[in-house]
């Protein structure tokens, strides 16, 4: 892909040699104030590094969602430090976290949320739109990634137009359009059978082994939590740590 | 890193989101429509009466005088003063200003009954010399004026106005023929070209002119003159005439210092003027409701583009994550409500122009279109939608991506 546009294949000249992509320090996210205050995450120190493909899990209300939207720079801590690619997250204004998630971060999301109107094609280009790229060359970029999604026949179809499980991979090529460090899916195979849902889980896979792009993925499913390397389980705003490949039952 | 998104990139993505709910944009541009619209009318239909003001004015001579006996009218003061007419003397007096003065023309002038063989009709029977239509600018279309034997001998002739042509010949051939005068005779030895009506006058075209001394004998009855009509030569100021003839006035008519006039010289340059400002008046005064529509309009719009950020939450949220800086996103909607407000304002022009094009033919006005109250509409338009713009697309651009998302 010969795109002119910024993209987080480069190297970047505030991250750290060898630190982990994600380095979550002391993180809580507390919502509300007083009496009312709701405690999403108590303390949650963690650290994802490049390549991973990391599965949260955990009952509804645990945090996992919180989680998500923290290392995706969609929300913000009340306490804690958060460095994603070496920079202190807590030093971005809204604009600061926007031009972080634009070039590094993509977002996969149970319910797709594609553009209605707009083509297969027309939802993929709209990440480098919004990042200034002339017209040709982001059709050019969104096209491509189409074809890796295996979607190359259904670029003009509206979303409408297309299955569960092919609006999936839109979605999906619209996150990995700019080439980011991180996929974010929040339970990405929800909406889908789990024939439909093995599949988009068997893309993600690949795409982790042969692109290197980290992914964390929030399921329910324990069968696509099995296909991450690791797994992180909430519980009540905690992180039960160490658990590898399936070897979480213990809930140690 | 770029941040910047080209101009055409955010205008497609604004028309795409007005044509989420096309019905509900159309409706909301309509306001600014109908404001615009009657705004361009309104200015429109008065720049017209303006110019027509301005037209008359040249047709009938800005460097008009006429001298009347009794106040002017038009100031609304009180009872008449009892007033003597005019005499030839009065007339030889004026002469004295020959130098400054192009035409001087006694005037006397009544509603009478006049007939031809067809027909009968009242017009405007005024009897005066060529002098007259010097001064009134007044073409013959037909036949010839008077020559000075008629005027001397007191012949029985006359010249009619386009009017009077058309009523009692039906606008056939009308020289050569006799037409009734009251109880006199007389042949018809020209026609006068139309002049239409006007707003400085009655219908000058419904008039019968005969030799002044004819008309007093036969018609009038008398040897008075009701007015004398001047036209000061070009580069002589009209104002500083009109003092020089109420001067002379009031000597002849021996009007002491502090005493009223009995007599007025109406500046045909000055009843223009004053009609010319009363138009512009009311001409401001509706523009001015007209432009509080706008306003209303630029709400109605407001109202909309808040409604419409609220349906979009969730996108707007998933833009924000996908990429979409908070100012790409407040340029997005404010671009959708300033190319609301533009595409009414546009609408509007069109509209306001085809109001004041048939206006034109109710009015008789020319359809004088300002390039620079179009442009300058558009321009309030667009401004219009940017002020009410704003609101709606800053609280879109501070949306909480995390929470938008979640809304459906």
């Amino acid at each position: 892909m010969n795109a002119g546009f910024a993209n987080c294949d480069r190297p970047s000249a505030s991250q750290g040699s060898s630190e982990p992509l994600i380095v979550l320090e002391n993180i809580a996210r507390i919502y509300g104030h007083g009496a009312a205050a709701v405690t999403a995450l108590a303390g949650v120190d963690l650290s994802i590094v490049r390549s991973e493909f990391v599965a949260a899990v955990g009952p509804s209300g645990s945090g996992k969602s919180t989680f998500l939207n923290l290392i995706g720079c969609l929300d913000t801590p009340s306490s804690g430090r958060y460095r994603f690619k070496g920079i202190d997250t807590g030093t971005l204004d809204a604009t600061g976290r926007a031009l972080l998630r634009r070039t590094c971060i993509g977002f996969v999301f149970q319910r797709f949320h594609l553009i209605k109107r707009a083509s297969a094609l027309e939802n993929v280009e709209l990440p480098l739109l919004y990042q200034g790229v002339s017209h040709h060359v982001r059709r050019d970029a969104a096209a491509a990634m189409l074809a890796v999604v295996g979607l190359s026949q259904r670029m003009h179809s509206t979303p409408d137009k297309l299955s569960g499980g092919q609006q999936q991979r839109v979605a999906i090529a619209r996150a990995l359009v700019v080439r980011p460090d991180l996929l974010i899916a929040d339970e990405p195979t929800g909406a889908l059978d789990s024939v439909t849902g093995a599949e988009i889980v068997g893309l993600l896979k690949q795409l982790n082994r042969e692109v290197g792009t980290t992914i964390v993925i929030v399921t329910h499913d324990p069968s696509v939590a099995k296909q991450a390397a690791r797994t992180i389980r909430f519980v009540d705003g905690h992180v039960m740590q160490g658990c590898v490949n399936d070897g979480c039952g213990s809930g140690t | 890193m770029t941040v910047v998104v080209q101009a055409h990139d955010i205008l497609r993505l604004a028309v795409s989101g007005l044509r989420r709910n096309a019905f509900r944009s159309m409706l909301a541009a309509l306001g600014i429509a109908i404001g615009v619209g009657a705004m361009v009318a309104v200015v429109t239909i008065g720049r017209g009466s303006s110019a027509k003001v301005g037209e008359q004015l040249d047709q009938l001579g800005a460097q008009l005088l006429a001298l009347r006996v009794g106040q002017d009218a038009r100031g609304g003061q009180g009872a008449q003063i009892e007033a003597k007419p005019l005499t030839y003397a009065d007339v030889e007096a004026v002469r004295q200003f020959r130098s400054e003065l192009q035409a001087i023309a006694p005037v006397a002038s009544q509603s009478v009954r006049v007939a031809s063989r067809q027909a009968n009709w009242v017009a405007a029977v005024t009897g005066a010399d060529n002098d007259f239509l010097v001064a009134k600018k007044w073409r013959l279309v037909k036949g010839r004026a008077f020559s000075d034997r008629e005027m001397r001998s007191g012949s029985n002739v006359c010249i009619i106005g386009a009017t009077v042509h058309e009523r009692l010949f039906g606008g056939d051939v009308a020289v050569g023929e006799t037409i009734r005068v009251k109880t006199v005779s007389c042949e018809v030895i020209g026609v006068l070209g139309r002049r239409g009506q006007s707003g400085l006058s009655q219908d000058d075209d419904n008039t019968v002119i005969m030799p002044l001394a004819n008309y007093q004998r036969r018609v009038l009855g008398s040897r008075d003159i009701q007015s004398i009509v001047v036209l000061v030569r070009q580069g002589i100021d009209t104002s500083l005439m009109k003092n020089r003839l109420e001067e002379l006035m009031r000597e002849r008519r021996r009007i002491d210092e502090g005493q009223e006039d009995n007599f007025h010289v109406l500046e045909m340059r000055q009843v223009a003027d004053a009609m010319a400002e009363t138009s512009r008046t009311l001409t401001a005064l509706l523009t001015a409701v007209a432009a509080i529509s706008v306003l209303v309009g630029g709400i109605g719009i407001m109202n909309i583009m808040l409604a419409s950020v609220a349906d979009r939450t969730s996108e707007i949220g998933v833009r924000l994550a996908i990429g979409a800086l908070p100012r790409q996103i407040l340029a997005q909607v404010l671009a959708e409500a300033v190319f609301l407000a533009a595409a009414g304002g546009l609408a509007g022009i069109v509209v306001g122009l085809g109001l004041a094009a048939v206006a034109r033919l109710w009015l008789q006005i020319p359809l004088v279109v300002d390039p620079a109250v179009v442009l300058l509409s558009l321009a309030a338009s667009a401004g219009i939608g940017m002020l009410f713009g704003y609101l709606p697309a800053a609280r879109a651009a501070q949306l909480d991506p995390a929470e938008a998302i979640r809304r459906e």
